[in-house]
């Protein structure tokens, strides 16, 4: 059966648009982006089956986040608990709190100021991670530095994105109650 | 205060550590405490996972250290063929142009032809049907019906059709689904080649070397976008959207490029040994879902008698990209034509299989850098960039 005898070009868009905070979403659940990639293609797969379930005039997101913490929670029952791995009570409580993401737009147009701040060296090494995807060890080995040389430059990263992420988006919005 | 900012930095460390899959299971469990507990470390959590996505997806497929094959020429044009290239180049940039303008005043090159009738697909029909009543009336060229005998294009409504075209496969040929697409197109194709007009929907008749030629591919052109540079020049060709097969969780989209008319070689071909030559560059944007996509290149030889078509060869090139906007894949393929061939078609096709063929065009799928030669006992026949 093709898809464009079930979906609608409109549930398509839809469905397309949301990817970026679907995937944050389920990266929030499951911390582990090979298991969140894998978790957003089979959501994916039972939005577009449930296409003609979708009533319209319910909020698509929502659907689509609900479908998605079914799919999380299926995940969990087939793996063991894993360092990488919430447990079930702790992944209720997040997927509770996560499905508010209205600051999600501005942070992202704030990242991509930040992400132009980054200094070089940081830089070289968020490429390696963000990019590539490459472990700890195999960038230690690429650089040339401890395993905990990199662990803390990536942690000085996130930390310093994320203030600057925070600050970017106060100040939009102060200057948007001005 | 402080205590607050220590527990943050703590909590920022840990989750910093998660990403990395270097947390201990000692510090798990106080992480999964803090969260736990404390709503704001929760939303914290929120936004650091946040932002950890965005970097995923921000960075996803803008690698740059991989070599390009951009210096790679792995067709080889004999060097005397250049000028030629150049020229059709030019002309083809004059001709866009001119189309863009369409004066309807007839426009004829020195070294290229062009029949500048403008053509619909309406100017095809030649013929007229009875309706039931007995009735002679005209075709509504609204509708496009594909019947269910494969690759047979028809016009008109499912009471009131007419043949115009198909293209079968011979017994020794077999055709994917995305084939029978791309010669259901270039059926319409040999309808203008055949009528001696030089416009149809979508595409044009280019006149050179005693070759005629149906190209369509201006239609898909675009300039750089997400994250894909063209292979040369400033435009490229984007596939359409593909088609999506849900619960075989495929997804393919074909694209015909040109068909070339080599009936005017056809004493050479008695002769000697012709063969048909073409290469082209493929690539993909790329976002946090994508996988690689199988791309192809196919060549169809053609005999054509009367009004149906028969694909007596067909070579297909496969090359699967890689998920870097910045390189692009290159695929050649070659076809020796057999006795009887009226007609060349050449086709780009793009495949993806399994979760990732769902949503397939989150980011677009891109040829460029297509060239196409014809060669008889070794002489250059034609040749277009």
């Amino acid at each position: 059966m093709l898809m464009s005898d079930t979906v609608s070009v409109e549930f398509s868009q839809q469905l397309t648009q949301i990817q970026r905070k679907l995937y944050s979403y389920i990266l929030s659940l499951v911390p582990n982006r090979t298991e969140a990639q894998d978790i957003l293609q089979e959501s994916n797969f039972v939005l577009c089956r449930k296409a003609e379930e979708y009533d319209k005039d319910r909020n698509f997101q929502a659907w689509a986040f609900r479908i998605a913490r079914y799919q999380v929670m299926a995940f969990l029952k087939t793996r063991k608990r894993s360092k990488l791995i919430f447990s079930e009570n702790i992944v209720e409580l997040l997927a509770e709190e996560l499905e508010d993401n209205s600051r999600f737009d501005k942070m992202r147009k704030a990242l991509s100021y930040c992400l132009d701040e980054l200094g070089e060296r940081s830089r070289a090494v968020a490429r390696l991670r963000f990019e590539k995807n490459c472990s700890l060890l195999e960038i230690a080995e690429k650089l040339g530095r401890p395993m905990g040389t990199v662990s803390a430059t990536l942690y000085r990263v996130r930390v310093a994105l994320a203030q600057c992420v925070r600050n970017k988006v106060a100040e939009e919005e102060a200057a948007e109650l001005s | 205060m402080s205590n607050t900012s220590n527990a943050f930095q703590d909590l920022d460390r840990m989750v910093s550590q998660l990403f990395d899959e270097s947390l201990s299971p000692a510090d798990k469990e106080i992480l999964e405490n803090v969260i736990r507990e404390n709503p704001e470390a929760r939303r914290r959590y929120a936004d650091l996972v946040t932002l950890e996505s965005m970097l995923h997806w921000e960075f996803a497929g803008v690698e740059s250290d991989v070599n390009t094959l951009r210096d790679t020429i792995m067709v080889d044009f004999s060097a005397w063929w250049r000028p030629a290239m150049a020229l059709a180049a030019c002309f083809v940039a004059t001709l866009i142009g001119w189309w863009v303008i369409d004066t309807g005043v007839p426009v004829v090159d020195t070294e290229h032809e062009i029949v500048s009738l403008p053509l619909s697909h309406s100017s095809v029909i030649t013929e007229t049907i009875k309706s039931p009543e007995g009735r002679q009336s005209s075709l509504d060229m609204g509708n496009l019906v594909v019947t269910n005998e494969p690759n047979t294009i028809v016009f008109g409504s499912e009471s009131s059709k007419v043949l115009i075209s198909s293209i079968k496969p011979s017994s020794t040929v077999n055709l994917a689904r995305q084939d029978r697409e791309a010669l259901l197109d270039a059926a319409y194709g040999l309808e203008i080649l055949e009528s001696g007009q030089g416009f149809g929907e979508g595409g044009y008749v280019e006149v050179k070397e005693n070759v005629s030629a149906w190209r369509t591919e201006d239609a898909l052109r675009v300039g750089a976008e997400f994250g894909v540079q063209p292979y040369q020049g400033g435009n490229m060709l984007r596939f359409s959207r593909m088609e999506v097969d849900v619960f075989g969780k495929k997804a393919e989209v074909s694209e015909l490029v040109s068909v070339l008319d080599v009936r005017s070689l056809g004493a050479n071909f008695l002769n000697g040994k012709a063969v048909v030559k073409s290469s082209v560059c493929f690539n993909q944007g790329v976002g946090i879902a994508d996988g690689s996509t199988s791309f192809a290149l196919g060549l169809h030889a053609i005999n054509r008698e009367g009004r149906v078509s028969v694909a007596i060869a067909k070579k297909e090139t496969s090359v699967t990209s890689d998920v870097n906007p910045e390189t692009w894949e290159r695929v050649e393929s070659e076809i020796e034509l057999p006795e009887g061939t009226h007609f060349v078609v050449v086709s780009l096709s793009a495949h993806k299989e399994g979760s990732q063929a769902l949503l397939p065009d989150l980011s677009g799928h891109y040829a460029d850098g297509l060239e196409i030669a014809m060669v008889v006992d070794g002489r250059p026949v034609y040749s277009r960039l």
